[in-house]
């Protein structure tokens, strides 16, 4: 995929704008689910998507080819949805970063709860919007920058060098930001979804 | 062999990129050895699956919303200098057809054929087949409640989906799920261990 | 001159026939795989490309043998597909809105999935256990024309560090 990608590249370098109409096609759908996971606001999140092609195609000569073109993609989207939380002034990104340091054995209460809470029918036990709003709250607690590895990570299926590089960060800090992210989100659907009651029985720690 | 809530504690860290297919071989192996008969720590890992795809299937769903033509069309316009109103490309569309198709056309006219009245057919895509859409998409799963299993609902590249059916059962019973037989070494990923012991106890 | 011109005279009128409403169908790809621990044959090697993106996904399976594979021609009437592990996958064409096919699996005792056929992207369905291992139901596109990118594998290429990178993103705003 990634060679077909370089080969759209260049015919939309050399004026062909069907080419760059396919590369659209293919990653609109997840650009946007990176760009709404960041920012919570549909009408944003489409704006940052459309706006991450738009720069990509502006910088299409740039693009040197010897990488690949969706690191390079996804790199500008979250740059761009990064630059709108600061300009929002979400000061709660830099202080939870802290976060990282503090234990995490507060997402302890309720393990396996989450898994078994998946086993019961899911049309009985979550309304599909009601689950779309808090996925979008709970994303929203988890600081930026891990909360763009855990996008990228969910939604596109990077691998943890792809990452690396996308974000231009260790694979060591790729991985520990991932775990955090997703201790954190754990802990909050657990919370939405009212585990206390409904424990699995299994022991804690 | 009971694991020790110190070896749990060491390998916390290396469930989530256990669970992202991350981790060198040797390390994989150790962290499924102790899957094998860590209750807790397979919890953890069906927790963490289990959290992965609540986000996806919450992401999807807003995808769904989304008109892409639409969108397609609005980046488009973004970077395209004057976007050309649609009665006019549809009269350059008709005008192409005539220009470049002239020899087939024609000729009919030739033969006498009214051929005014398909020419929107003609500029749709070729005979239907059912693939206007670009991509493959999952509208709804369901499962027999007797089975006792969940779907996952997982999107890959290429708008592939896995749709994985988790058995909760043994999480809710809190059983072991794994249980070695005849020396061969079968169990690694959760799904297949707890099949083998749904298999015991003649459900399937 | 004139045979041809009624040759394409046809053609035309055997394309609007066509069009405008003969009995609705999909065609589709259907494969049977089983995912396993016993051993590490993957085969066709094609697979290799599927469990990378299962062990992506977090499946340790090490074996992916193909069992079966066969297009098949979907109408409202449902096609069996026996499956080797006692089960039936029923598959049938739900309705075609606006050239859109909605296709709908059910694996008996099981689940029912209900898709939209696209020109990309296939639907991996479990549909439980078989000889130590988990069947897996591959249904795939079959629109006839070209697939738009090779089936050449979706290994990342294994490229050089990021400082290329670095330079390619330079004329983007970068975090402030």
């Amino acid at each position: 995929m990634p060679t077909d990608d370089l080969i759209l590249v260049k015919r939309a370098r050399d004026g062909d704008q069907r080419a760059f109409q396919t590369l659209v096609e293919r990653y609109q759908r997840k650009v946007y689910s990176v760009a709404l996971g960041m920012l919570r606001d549909r009408e944003e999140a489409r704006d940052v998507a459309q706006e991450a092609f738009a720069k990509v195609f502006k910088y299409l000569d740039h693009f040197k080819g010897d990488s690949s073109f969706y690191t390079w993609l996804y790199r500008i989207t979250i740059n761009i949805a990064i630059d709108i939380l600061r300009r929002r002034g979400a000061a709660k990104g830099e202080h939870v970063e802290l976060d990282e340091n503090i234990q995490v054995d507060s997402a302890e209460a309720n393990i396996g709860a989450l898994g078994s809470r998946l086993g019961t029918n899911p049309q009985k036990s979550l309304l599909r919007k009601e689950l779309a709003e808090k996925i979008e709250a709970a994303l929203q607690e988890v600081p930026e920058k891990h909360r763009a590895i855990l996008l990228l990570r969910e939604i596109e299926g990077m691998s943890y060098e792809d990452l690396a590089r996308t974000l231009d960060i260790p694979k060591g800090t790729v991985m520990s930001r991932l775990f955090h992210a997703r201790a954190k989100v754990q802990k909050i659907l657990s919370t939405y979804l009212d585990l206390d009651e409904a424990k699995s029985g299994l022991g804690g720690e | 062999m009971m694991p020790s809530a110190a070896d749990c504690r060491a390998l916390r860290e290396q469930l989530s990129p256990f669970v992202d297919g991350e981790l060198p071989a040797s390390q994989r192996i150790s962290v499924e050895r102790h899957l094998a008969s860590c209750p807790t720590c397979s919890s953890r890992v069906a927790d963490l699956r289990a959290g992965s795809g609540l986000l996806r299937i919450g992401l999807e769903l807003r995808v769904d919303e989304v008109d892409w033509r639409d969108f397609t069309k609005g980046v488009m316009a973004r970077i395209a200098p004057a976007p050309v109103p649609f009665a006019e490309r549809w009269r350059v569309s008709l005008r192409e057809l005539f220009t470049y198709r002239r020899g087939m056309l024609a000729t009919a006219l030739a033969a006498g054929v009214a051929i005014i009245a398909l020419a929107p057919v003609l500029l749709r895509s070729p005979a239907p087949n059912g693939y206007a859409r670009q991509t493959m998409a999952v509208q709804s799963v369901s499962t027999n409640p007797d089975a006792h299993v969940a779907p996952v609902v997982m999107a890959g590249e290429h708008g592939n989906a896995i749709i994985w059916l988790v058995s909760h059962k043994h999480v809710l019973e809190g059983k072991a799920p794994y249980e070695e037989s005849d020396g061969v070494d079968n169990g690694t990923s959760l799904p297949l261990k707890v099949d083998q012991e749904r298999k015991k106890e003649g459900e399937l | 001159m004139t045979r041809l011109g009624s040759r394409a005279a046809a053609l035309l009128l055997f394309a609007s026939a066509v069009a405008l409403g003969a009995e609705p169908k999909v065609r589709i790809n259907a494969e049977v795989i089983l995912a396993s621990n016993n051993g590490n044959t993957i085969d066709p090697p094609a697979l290799a490309r599927m469990k990378n993106q299962f062990s992506q996904k977090g499946f340790a399976f090490t074996s992916y043998r193909r069992l079966s594979s066969e297009k098949l021609s979907l109408k409202r009437e449902p096609v069996e597909l026996k499956l080797p592990n006692q089960r039936t996958a029923t598959l049938r064409l739900d309705a075609i809105k606006a050239d859109v096919a909605t296709v709908r699996v059910d694996i008996s005792d099981l689940s029912s999935t209900t898709l939209t056929m696209g020109k990309e992207g296939s639907l991996f369905q479990f549909a439980g256990d078989h000889d130590g291992g988990q069947l897996i139901l591959k249904l795939s596109p079959d629109h006839g024309s070209q697939p738009r990118h090779t089936a050449s594998g979706i290994s990342r290429p294994a490229e050089a560090v990021a400082r290329e990178l670095v330079d390619d993103s330079e004329p983007v705003p970068v975090d402030r």
